[in-house]
């Protein structure tokens, strides 16, 4: 997905409003523009801080930071951007995810793991990754509304409220999504 | 799904979660338009009940598993290195392959979690480093740096090698047993060329061993679990703590935190070659369950490789190709002599160098006879219990049970960090309890189970700050007590954490019904059935609407309810829990499956419990035990309480020969399962006692049952309930001698210490009176046979209710006792009334009716209604035959009175066909 040149942050704000109103080009545009940011900013905080533990929601968050410098930040702003951040969150786990598991799969590289088990790796994988992201894709297409609320809960880390607000729904439809969805999730990935 | 589905199944999904889950079904039954949209949203709640792991994920989780980890990417430099890319990911740390910036090598560089604070120990690192890098051979990767990045972060730098793990390429190129010794003979090269420069690996395993492209070997991490102790300091504690567990290719030693030497390399060796012969590892543990890692490496029994390799199925997927039994075949002798010397667990009894290993590997190839001769059979069963300080079997019986503790507590914890901090917690508990099993420490004395968990509790005490984790560790420590058989301790304990955990969490928590449980196992044990079967139902209750119906933890519970409340005779409510519970679990585990068989077992003793057909029960005994055999291997003592029930359910179906046998493989289990001097273990005298009983063979068998009671007054002060058993079976063997007076002096005595123990009425004290009639009845004292039965007949109403089975069997003798005093009409009137109930509304023939009908038909007999005693004695005696082996005492009863029926009829050509008949059936 080759991105344009970062672009001043007013310009952005002005992309995220048209978005806000239906724009379908400028929507893209401003995904384009957060994928590519969190990337670099997942990159960035890897060299950074070697013993931190990477956060996904922290990264949309600093994104959103980094992006839209305070003066040009508008609480309407702020909603647009975090819902576009979640899914470019989602889009920037999926291609770590395929990487990984590619990687995985070529073989070749002997894994010179030091001890077979720690409690402090995580049980999931690559493909689980990618599983959760079809599924995703799946339930888009039955409820485009309940995907976007795992979007962004799941990705993005947005409270209840947030969601709603980025959404343009109330909190208790935004509650009821989110629980449906997720049993919905959870029920597609086990038939797997 | 069409988009009308979708929202009646949002809709309906939303409803439903308004409802306590035990009304959703009904309501779904009611207001689903279809069976598809009702199976749908049950799925869905199902789903919701519990999203799985990955829907619970952490953003932290999420980015790992990604692939987004904290790690540096491409481009940072550490010390002159530059980052290339991760390559493995462990408990301490990350490897990259990273390039030596001037001079432009790529290496494997690993980073350590955590820093290195002291300049003595820095020193030391160094020091000891010097020394790896000095180790050079074609089959060890060379340490090539190792330093301290700018944050203190100690790295290790080691030659890139490009290859894959010793097993996976030996899979991969389809190689035979051969060709995998010739390799597995440079990896000896290499640690033995280590040892002599006094380097020990410490932690051979296969992911360790690598062999390249072009099939060299090449031996990683050499030495360095040494250099990260040294880093650390403490080598038993946290981290690096975790390390040295390192749960599956741990030695012994190892676990125990004892002295690391040669032999731990023989040992790793020793697993890195089963698992090239068999192609799997020897201790069939997860590998996430450090506990029972750690456990199975102290105490587990290693499998010779041919007989692991026979039990694989068909399709293996790893080890040597070819045919399983031709494999084995190939294994059997030198083979597996070898590897269990390499795996014993005490070091000194191992290959004492890795040359010695080899020498034997080629040997074996040369085809000369190897040194390690396989261990006699008694030598591999009594090892542990005799040689082995029992301390060790204790601490890694201590640890399976606390695995236990580890998992409830886990479980409970909602964050991943909450459980690691808990996990860390009772791995330092199990630190400092093994340490206490060091025979170094405790000056040669073996340190007992009970000593250990003296211990165990004292430090419990000091965790009174964190009153979760220390509800876990007193849980386990209540089980491990049970297990021991000190039920007082075991009971006291049970009741705190009981109420310990019901002050955490409220009456409504999935660490309730645990505890709920544990006490209902001690009280059973105590003899409290009452109290049992109540704690139980609630936690039952609480598991069916935690967990759900089906969930292994709820038809644990299911199982559990269903084995105490049959000692009290309501085999329909237990007979409808079993096979719910097996039902569920073939539902959810297919059918070969441990619980599975488990089930199988539970139902086998019930139908037996509840006098159904003794063959189908022994059937039920045989594919449960087979199954277990099949999973487990032969000597696991999860066998144990198949084979002892099927020891006690032989001599009945006329096989006492082969009870004999399977009862002193169950004891000789129970032997070493839990000591000589275990109520478990002297329990299981009774059931060999009865299999010699059953050939005639009273003698040995009173010496057995003697030699009970003499072992449970060693454990038992005054009156206990196992004494008491233990006098009833002594006075068993009399009555079947026909010593009736030697018979009855026991069961008197027996029954006296019942009533002092239990009081009136009580299941115990009926069951006795209803045998003091048998035996009074036998002896032709009828009336005071009658007194004794009616005496058994008032308690087992008032105990269970007038239709409940137990009540009326009693009953039916009692009436048989009435016949014999000649009072007819009560004796009639009360046999036609207890055969109805016994037949109910179906009118089905259970053995019991079948000998109701006996009964009947003697009294019937005797009045010259000739007719109806045969109309009842036939079907009667079809009954028996089809259940009970013709030697049944039962069936020749029926056989005897329907014999007398036509000589007093004047038939005596039928009553000799009768005779002739039973006797061919001999």
């Amino acid at each position: 997905m080759p991105c344009p040149d970062p672009l001043p942050s007013s310009s952005i704000t002005r992309l995220l409003s048209a978005a806000g109103s239906g724009d379908r080009e400028a929507l893209d545009r401003v995904f384009c523009l957060v994928y590519e940011e969190l990337r670099r900013l997942a990159a960035a905080v890897r060299r950074d801080r070697a013993s931190e533990t990477l956060n996904a929601t922290a990264l949309v968050h600093e994104a959103y930071l980094k992006m839209l410098p305070s003066a040009n930040r508008a609480w309407k702003d702020r909603v647009h951007f975090l819902r576009v951040a979640a899914r470019a969150m989602r889009q920037v786990l999926a291609d770590a995810a395929a990487h990984r598991a590619a990687q995985k799969r070529g073989g070749g590289l002997a894994l010179l793991t030091l001890d077979g088990s720690s409690p402090a790796e995580s049980v999931l994988g690559p493909d689980d990754i990618l599983d959760l992201h079809r599924a995703l894709d799946e339930l888009a297409e039955l409820n485009p509304r309940q995907a976007a609320v795992v979007e962004c809960r799941f990705y993005a880390g947005l409270s209840l409220s947030e969601t709603a607000e980025a959404l343009g729904a109330s909190v208790p439809t935004v509650t009821r999504d989110w629980r449906f969805a997720r049993a919905w999730l959870s029920k597609r990935l086990r038939e797997r | 799904m069409s988009a009308p589905d979708w929202s009646t199944i949002e809709r309906l999904f939303h409803e439903a979660l308004e409802l306590s889950p035990e009304d959703r079904a009904r309501f779904l039954e009611e207001n689903a338009p279809d069976e598809r949209v009702r199976a749908e949203v049950l799925a869905l709640l199902e789903a919701d009940a519990d999203p799985g792991t990955l829907l619970r994920a952490t953003p932290e989780e999420m980015a790992a598993a990604a692939g987004l980890d904290p790690a540096p990417l491409s481009g940072r430099m550490i010390g002159p290195y530059r980052i290339l890319e991760v390559i493995g990911r462990g408990g301490m740390g990350t490897v990259y392959r990273a390039v030596r910036e001037d001079l432009g090598n790529t290496v494997a560089l690993k980073v350590v979690r955590g820093a290195l604070g002291d300049p003595v120990r820095l020193a030391r690192f160094r020091q000891e480093q010097r020394v790896l890098a000095r180790l050079e051979h074609d089959g060890i990767a060379r340490l090539l740096d190792a330093g301290v990045a700018g944050d203190e972060t100690p790295y290790f730098v080691m030659e890139y090698v490009e290859g894959e793990p010793i097993t996976a390429w030996c899979d991969g190129q389809g190689l035979g047993v051969e060709a995998r010794l010739r390799l597995f003979l440079d990896v000896c090269d290499a640690v033995a060329f280590a040892h002599r420069n006094l380097v020990v690996h410490r932690d051979v395993k296969p992911s360790n061993v690598l062999v390249t492209r072009d099939g060299r070997v090449k031996l990683l991490d050499f030495g360095i679990a040494k250099l990260l102790e040294d880093a650390e300091g403490d080598p038993t504690l946290t981290a690096t703590g975790a390390h040295v567990l390192s749960p599956r290719y741990a030695a012994p030693e190892q676990v125990r935190g004892e002295a690391v030497g040669v032999a731990t390399d023989v040992y790793g060796l020793g697993l890195v070659l089963y698992e090239l012969l068999t192609g799997r590892h020897p201790y069939p543990v997860e590998e996430r369950d450090a506990f029972a890692a750690a456990a199975a490496a102290l105490r587990a029994e290693v499998r010779p490789p041919s007989t692991a390799v026979r039990r694989q199925r068909a399709e293996r997927a790893a080890g040597p190709p070819g045919d399983a039994s031709r494999l084995a075949r190939r294994l059997a002798g030198d083979l597996d002599a070898i590897c269990l010397r390499a795996l014993e667990k005490d070091p000194a009894r191992r290959y004492a160098t890795v040359e010695s290993l080899r020498d034997d590997i080629a040997r074996h190839l040369e085809g000369r006879p190897v040194s390690a001769h396989p261990p006699t059979r008694a030598y591999r069963v009594g090892k542990f219990v005799r040689r082995n300080a029992l301390a060790v079997t204790a601490a890694a019986v201590l640890a399976l049970l606390l695995a236990g503790g580890v998992g409830a507590v886990a479980w409970q914890a909602e964050r991943t960090e909450r459980a690691r901090a808990a996990a860390e917690e009772l791995s330092d508990f199990l630190v400092e309890l093994f340490e206490a099993s060091d025979p170094n420490e405790t000056a040669g004395q073996t340190v007992s189970a009970r000593d250990l968990l003296e211990r165990g509790l004292t430090r419990a005490d000091r965790l009174r700050d964190r009153p979760d984790i220390q509800a876990g560790i007193l849980g386990a420590m209540a089980r491990a007590y049970l297990g021991l058989g000190d039920y007082e301790r075991a009971d006291s304990l049970a009741r705190r954490v009981l109420a310990q955990q019901r002050a955490l969490h409220g009456e409504r928590h999935a660490d309730v019904a645990n505890a709920l449980i544990t006490l209902a196992r001690v009280r059973r044990e105590q003899g409290g059935e009452a109290e049992a079967a109540s704690l139980l139902r609630e936690a039952l209750e609480l598991r069916r609407d935690l967990l759900g119906d089906r969930h292994d933890l709820t038809t644990e519970a299911m199982l559990e309810l269903a084995a105490v409340i049959q000692l009290s005779g309501s085999y329909d409510e237990a007979e409808a829990l079993t096979r719910e519970a097996l039902a569920a679990r073939i539902a959810r585990h297919g059918r070969d499956h441990e619980l599975v068989a488990e089930g199988i077992a539970a139902l086998a003793l019930i139908l037996w419990n509840a006098g159904g057909d003794l063959h189908q029960s022994e059937a039920l005994f045989r594919e449960a035990l087979a199954m277990g055999e099949r999973l487990w291997g032969p000597d696991d003592p999860r066998l144990d309480g198949t084979l002892t029930a099927l020891s006690a359910l032989l001599p009945l179906v006329g096989k006492a020969e082969e009870a004999e046998a399977v009862g002193r493989r169950a004891l000789e289990m129970r032997r070493r399962i839990y000591g000589d001097d275990h109520p478990q273990t002297i329990h299981q005298y009774s059931n060999v006692a009865r299999a010699l009983d059953a050939q005639g063979r009273r003698a040995e068998a009173r010496a057995l049952y003697r030699e009970m009671l003499r072992r449970y007054e060693g454990i038992f002060k005054g009156d206990h309930p196992m004494i008491a058993t233990a006098i009833n079976n002594l006075s068993a063997t009399f009555y079947a001698e026909g010593r009736l007076d030697s018979a009855e002096h026991y069961l008197r005595q027996a029954l006296e210490m019942r009533i002092r123990l239990h009081g009136d009425p009580d299941a115990n004290v009926a069951l006795l009176y209803h045998n003091l009639g048998s035996l009074l009845r036998a002896q032709g004292r009828f009336a005071e046979a009658e007194q004794a039965l009616a005496e058994a007949y008032r308690q087992r109403i008032e105990l269970y209710g007038a239709d409940n089975p137990v009540a009326l069997r009693t009953g039916a003798a009692y009436g048989d006792a009435l016949a014999q005093r000649g009072k007819l009409d009560e004796a009639e009137s009360l046999l036609r009334d207890i055969l109805a109930r016994q037949r109910g509304e179906s009118g089905e023939i259970s053995s019991d009716a079948a000998r109701t009908m006996g009964f009947l038909a003697g009294v019937l007999a005797r009045r010259g209604a000739y007719e109806e005693a045969e109309a009842l004695y036939l079907p009667a005696l079809e009954v028996a035959r089809s259940r009970m082996p013709p030697t049944h005492p039962r069936r020749r009863e029926l056989v005897n009175g329907l014999a007398e029926l036509y000589e007093a009829w004047g038939r005596p050509a039928d009553a000799e066909r009768v005779r002739r008949e039973a006797g061919a059936g001999n």
